[in-house]
C-alpha cells in the first residue's frame, strides 16, 4: 500500500516529467518497472517477450504523457498501456507463430537476464504450479488476462475492468468462467492436494 | 436454489465483491450442498496457488541495464521530437491572429477609405431640395431658364468626361429619373439641346 507521500511524490515526478523531463520519467520508470514486468511476464511466459514489451510501455507512456489527465493512478494508466500492449502483442504472435509461445515458455529456466533462484525454482519445479500455468496458458486471451489482473496482481475488479476496458460484471464473469475452466482441468490435482492436506 | 449461480457467486466471494446478503444465502446453500463445497475448497485452493506471484527473479544489475537502455532511448525520442510550433503559429492561436488581421484591415478600410457618397459629389440632393427648387423655378421664368441652362452644361460636362471622375453612369443622376437608361438620357439630352439652339 502506498503512502500518502508516495503519492505525492510521484505525482511530483509525473508533473515533472509531463513537463519534459527525461529524468523525472526515468525515476517513475524505475519505481514501477518490475511490477509491470512481473504483470507482462504473467501474460506472456516469455523474457525476451516480457524485457521488450516493458521497454515499449514505458516508452507508449512516455510519447503520450501529456494526455495522462490524472482520472487514475500513474500505475493504473501504465498498467493499462502495458496490458493493451501485450494482448496485441500475444493476438499478433497468436495468428503468426500458432503455439510458439508455449515452447519459449520452456527456455525460462535457462533465461540469461533471469536470476532464478532455488526457492523460485522450486516454486517452478512444484507440480501443481507448473499444472496451474499450463492450464492457465490454454485459457482464451480475455479469461486469462482479467484472471491474472485479479487473482495474481490483486487488483479490484473495477482496476481490471479500467484496464482491460469493459464493466466491472464482464470482468466478474470472465474471471468466473476462468476459475470454472481451471478447476475442471485441475481437478485430480486440487482434489489430490485436498485429501493429502 | 442452483448450483450454477452459487458457482458465480463463490468466484465473487473469492474476489470481496459479493454482497452480505447472498453471502448467507451462499452458505446456507453450502452447508446443504456437497457438490458445491467441493467446487469451493477446489476454487479455494487454486486461488491460494495461483495467488502467488511466480516469474524470473532478476538481478539488480539487469535491472541498472534495463533502466540505462530505457533512458537512452528516451534520450533518442527527445532528439527525435521536433521543436513545438511557436505559440502564434499554433492552430488556436493561428486562428485568434487571422481573426484580428482581418478586423485590423477592415476598421481601416471604414476609417480611412470610404466610399464616396453621392452627396459629396453633387451639391444638391434629391427629395426636400428638388421640391424647393421646383417651387422657386415655377414661380420665377427667369430663374427656370438659368436653371435649365444649367442643367444642360451640366449634362453636356458629364457625358463628356470633364468631372474627372471618368464618364459619367447617367442613370444615377439624381436629376434624372432612375428608370431611365444612360441611352435614354443621352437622347433626352440630345433633344434638349437640340431645343436650345433652336
Amino acid at each position: 500500500m502506498k503512502s500518502v507521500t508516495q503519492d505525492h511524490a510521484e505525482d511530483a515526478l509525473v508533473r515533472a516529467a509531463q513537463k519534459g523531463s527525461v529524468q523525472a520519467f526515468t525515476e517513475l520508470a524505475r519505481l514501477h518497472q518490475e511490477k509491470i514486468y512481473h504483470a507482462v511476464f504473467g501474460l506472456t511466459r516469455s523474457h525476451t517477450d516480457a524485457d521488450d514489451l516493458t521497454q515499449e510501455s514505458f516508452m507508449t507512456a512516455y510519447r503520450s504523457l501529456k494526455r495522462f489527465r490524472r482520472k487514475c493512478s500513474f500505475y493504473t494508466w501504465l498498467y493499462r498501456i502495458a496490458i493493451n500492449l501485450t494482448l496485441n502483442h500475444l493476438k499478433r504472435a497468436k495468428k503468426e507463430r500458432g503455439n510458439k509461445l508455449l515452447d519459449e515458455r520452456v527456455a525460462l529456466a535457462g533465461d540469461p537476464g533471469g536470476d532464478v533462484s532455488s526457492p523460485e525454482r522450486a516454486s517452478l519445479n512444484n507440480e501443481l504450479q507448473m499444472k496451474i500455468r499450463d492450464a492457465l496458458d490454454a485459457l482464451p486471451l480475455a479469461y486469462r488476462a482479467a484472471f491474472n489482473l485479479v487473482v495474481t496482481e490483486g487488483m479490484t475488479h473495477g482496476q481490471a475492468a479500467y484496464i482491460l476496458g469493459c464493466s466491472e460484471n464482464t470482468v466478474s464473469w470472465r474471471i468466473h468462467k476462468a476459475r470454472k475452466m481451471l478447476q475442471a482441468s485441475l481437478k485430480p490435482y486440487l482434489e489430490e492436494e485436498k485429501i493429502a492436506l | 436454489m442452483r448450483c450454477k449461480k452459487v458457482q458465480k457467486w463463490t468466484s465473487d466471494r473469492i474476489d470481496g465483491v459479493l454482497s452480505s446478503r447472498r453471502e448467507r444465502t451462499l452458505r446456507a446453500h453450502l452447508e446443504s450442498c456437497a457438490s458445491c463445497r467441493d467446487y469451493s475448497a477446489r476454487l479455494n485452493k487454486l486461488q491460494a496457488e495461483a495467488a502467488n506471484p511466480e516469474g524470473p527473479r532478476l538481478s539488480p544489475e539487469y535491472w541498472r541495464e534495463f533502466g540505462g537502455r530505457l533512458e537512452r532511448k528516451l534520450s533518442s525520442v527527445d532528439k527525435e521530437r521536433t521543436p513545438s510550433a511557436p505559440l502564434f503559429l499554433r492552430w488556436r492561436w493561428g486562428f485568434v491572429a487571422a481573426g484580428s488581421v482581418v478586423l485590423c484591415a477592415l476598421a481601416v478600410r471604414f476609417a480611412f477609405f470610404r466610399p464616396q457618397k453621392l452627396g459629396d459629389v453633387y451639391p444638391l440632393s434629391q427629395g426636400e431640395t428638388l421640391a424647393r427648387i421646383d417651387q422657386e423655378v415655377s414661380t420665377d421664368p427667369g430663374l427656370a431658364n438659368l436653371f435649365d441652362q444649367a442643367i444642360l452644361d451640366s449634362i453636356e460636362e458629364a457625358v463628356q468626361g470633364k468631372w474627372g471622375i471618368g464618364p459619367l453612369e447617367l442613370g444615377e443622376d439624381p436629376l434624372f429619373l432612375e428608370s431611365l437608361t444612360d441611352e435614354e438620357i443621352k437622347i433626352c439630352a440630345a433633344e434638349i439641346l437640340k431645343e436650345m439652339k433652336s
